[in-house]
C-alpha cells in the first residue's frame, strides 16, 4: 500500500502527559463507546532498575499505519485508507463483527462493541476540525498534523520498548519520550 | 472461552477432510463388497462441515451479514477462507451424496477432488493466523496442528468406528494415519514451545513471548499435559492395541477413546486461541 503524500498522524508527548485521562473520556463521550470499550487508551508503563528506575505515560488510539493490517486483512471491506491524508477510516455499517482485525492490529485499536456486534475505532473524529482527544487534552500533550513535520521534530521516535515494532504496520505516530523509553 | 464457535468450526472442517480422505483412500483400497463400511462415515462429512460453518456464524456479532466475508476476496485471508470452505462444502454435499445414493460412478475422482478442496479450505484456515501481528501464532506450529488434527481424526474415526471383518490391511492404513497425524501434533506442541523461546525482533514480542511461556508451562501445564496425552500418547496407545486384531467390534469403549481424543484437540485448540487473542500492548 502506497503511503499517502499527506499522510496525518499523531504526536504524543510522553514527558507531558499525565494519565488524567480526558482525552479517553472524550473520546469515550464522542463516539459513544459502552463500558469497556476504550478507542483511545492512555497507560503507564515503569521500567529501569532500582536507583535508576523511570516511568512514562502514553495516551494511543489507532496509529493509521502506512501499511495497515486492518484494511488489507477486512473480509468485509470495513476498512480503506484515504489516498488524500492517509487516515483509515472504518465504516461501522458494513463490519460484521468477525473481529479479525482485532487479531491483525499490533496496537489493539479497533475495539469490539458486543451491544452493537461491531468494531469500532478512532476516524480521527472524521468532520471535526480538531479531534476531541486533541481538543480534550489540558496538558497538550496530544497534536495531530502532517506525519513528515511530526517526525521532523527534535526528539520525535517512533520506536519504544514497550510497544510493538513499528517495522510491522508503520504508525502514523510520533511520540516525545524519555531516552530509556525508547527501544 | 468466548472462541468456542471457531474451537468446533476449525475442528469440525478438519474433521470432515480428514474423513473425505479416508474414504477416499478406503476406496481405493477396499473390496467394493465392503464398501458398507464406510458409508455411515462418509454419509457424515457433509453434516460434519455444514453444521462447522452453522456454528462458526455464532462467532459473528453480525451473522446476517455473514455474505459480506467475501467483500475483499482479492487481499483479505479470512474472505479466501470462508470462499474454499464453501467450495469444500458444496463438494462434501455431493460426495455425502454420491454415498447415500450408493452410486460408485465417479465417486472416487470426487472423493479426490473433495479431498484437495478440504486441504486447501483446512491450510487457509491456519493461514488466518500465522500474521506478524500475531507473534505466538506467526509460525509453521500452527498449519501443522490443523494439518494434524485432520490425518489424525480422518484416521482413527474409522479405525475404531467400523466393524472391520478380515481387513486387516486396510484397518492398519487407517492406525497409521492417526499414530502419523498424532506425530504431526506432537511435533506442532514442540515446535509452538519453540516459537514461544524464541529471540524475538524486538523487547515487546520478547517480553510477550517469555510471559506466554512461563504462562504455559506454570499456571496450564496441566491443560499442556492432558492435551499431549490426549492427541498423542492415546491414538498411539489404541494403534497398538487394535493392530494385531483381525476384526474390530464397535463397543462403547472404542467410541469413548475417539471423544476423548476429539476433547484433547479441543483442548488443544483453545490453547491455541488463549495464546493469540489478548495480545496487545494497551
Amino acid at each position: 500500500m502506497a503511503a499517502a503524500p499527506a499522510q496525518i498522524g499523531f504526536f504524543v508527548d510522553a514527558t507531558r502527559c499525565i494519565n488524567c485521562k480526558t482525552c479517553e473520556i472524550a473520546c469515550k463521550d464522542f463516539n459513544d463507546a459502552p463500558v469497556g470499550r476504550r478507542i483511545r487508551k492512555v497507560r503507564s508503563f515503569e521500567g529501569g532498575e532500582f536507583p535508576a528506575v523511570f516511568a512514562y505515560n502514553l495516551s494511543m488510539s489507532c496509529n493509521h499505519c502506512e501499511q495497515p493490517a486492518c484494511v488489507e486483512g477486512c473480509p468485509a471491506g470495513a476498512y480503506s485508507k484515504r489516498a488524500a491524508d492517509g487516515i483509515v477510516v472504518h465504516d461501522p455499517e458494513k463490519c460484521i463483527g468477525c473481529r479479525y482485525c482485532t487479531w491483525l492490529c499490533p496496537y489493539g485499536a479497533p475495539q469490539y462493541d458486543a451491544r452493537e456486534g461491531r468494531v469500532r475505532k478512532c476516524n480521527l473524529c472524521a468532520g471535526e476540525a480538531t479531534p476531541v482527544c486533541v481538543a480534550a487534552c489540558p496538558m497538550r500533550a496530544i497534536e495531530v498534523g502532517p506525519l513528515a513535520e511530526i517526525a521532523a521534530r527534535p526528539g520525535s521516535t517512533i520506536a519504544l520498548r514497550d510497544l510493538p515494532s513499528p517495522q510491522l504496520t508503520g504508525p502514523s505516530i510520533r511520540y516525545r519520550v524519555r531516552k530509556e523509553a525508547r527501544a | 472461552m468466548r472462541e468456542w464457535p471457531l474451537i468446533l468450526f476449525t475442528l469440525a472442517t478438519q474433521l470432515a477432510c480428514g474423513l473425505t480422505l479416508g474414504a477416499t483412500v478406503f476406496e481405493t483400497k477396499a473390496r467394493p463388497s465392503d464398501a458398507v463400511l464406510m458409508r455411515p462415515l462418509a454419509m457424515a462429512i457433509f453434516p460434519v462441515v455444514a453444521i462447522g460453518i452453522l456454528l462458526s456464524m455464532a462467532h459473528l456479532g453480525r451473522p446476517l451479514m455473514a455474505w459480506r466475508a467475501l467483500v475483499n476476496l482479492g487481499q483479505s485471508r479470512l474472505s479466501l477462507e470462508v470462499i474454499l470452505t464453501a467450495v469444500f462444502a458444496l463438494l462434501a454435499l455431493a460426495y455425502s451424496g454420491f454415498w447415500w445414493m450408493g452410486r460408485t460412478e465417479g465417486r472416487l475422482a470426487l472423493g479426490a477432488a473433495t479431498g484437495v478442496a478440504g486441504i486447501a479450505a483446512v491450510v487457509a484456515g491456519a493461514a488466518l493466523y500465522t500474521v506478524p501481528t500475531q507473534p505466538a501464532w506467526n509460525s509453521g506450529w500452527v498449519p501443522a496442528s490443523f494439518l494434524g488434527t485432520a490425518v489424525l481424526l480422518g484416521g482413527l474415526a474409522p479405525a475404531v468406528l467400523i466393524s472391520w471383518r478380515e481387513n486387516t490391511g486396510l484397518l492398519r492404513i487407517f492406525l497409521g494415519a492417526s499414530v502419523a497425524g498424532s506425530l504431526l501434533l506432537l511435533i506442532a506442541a514442540l515446535w509452538m514451545m519453540a516459537n514461544l523461546s524464541r529471540r524475538a525482533y524486538d523487547p515487546f514480542t520478547a517480553a510477550r513471548l517469555a510471559g506466554l511461556l512461563q504462562l504455559l508451562t506454570s499456571r496450564n501445564s496441566l491443560w499442556l499435559g492432558c492435551y499431549v496425552v490426549l492427541v498423542s500418547v492415546l491414538p498411539a496407545a489404541v494403534a497398538v492395541r487394535l493392530w494385531p486384531e483381525e476384526r474390530v467390534e464397535i463397543t462403547p469403549f472404542t467410541g469413548a477413546l475417539l471423544a476423548a481424543v476429539v476433547l484433547g484437540t479441543a483442548i488443544g485448540r483453545a490453547m491455541m486461541y488463549w495464546l493469540g487473542t489478548g495480545y496487545e500492548p494497551f
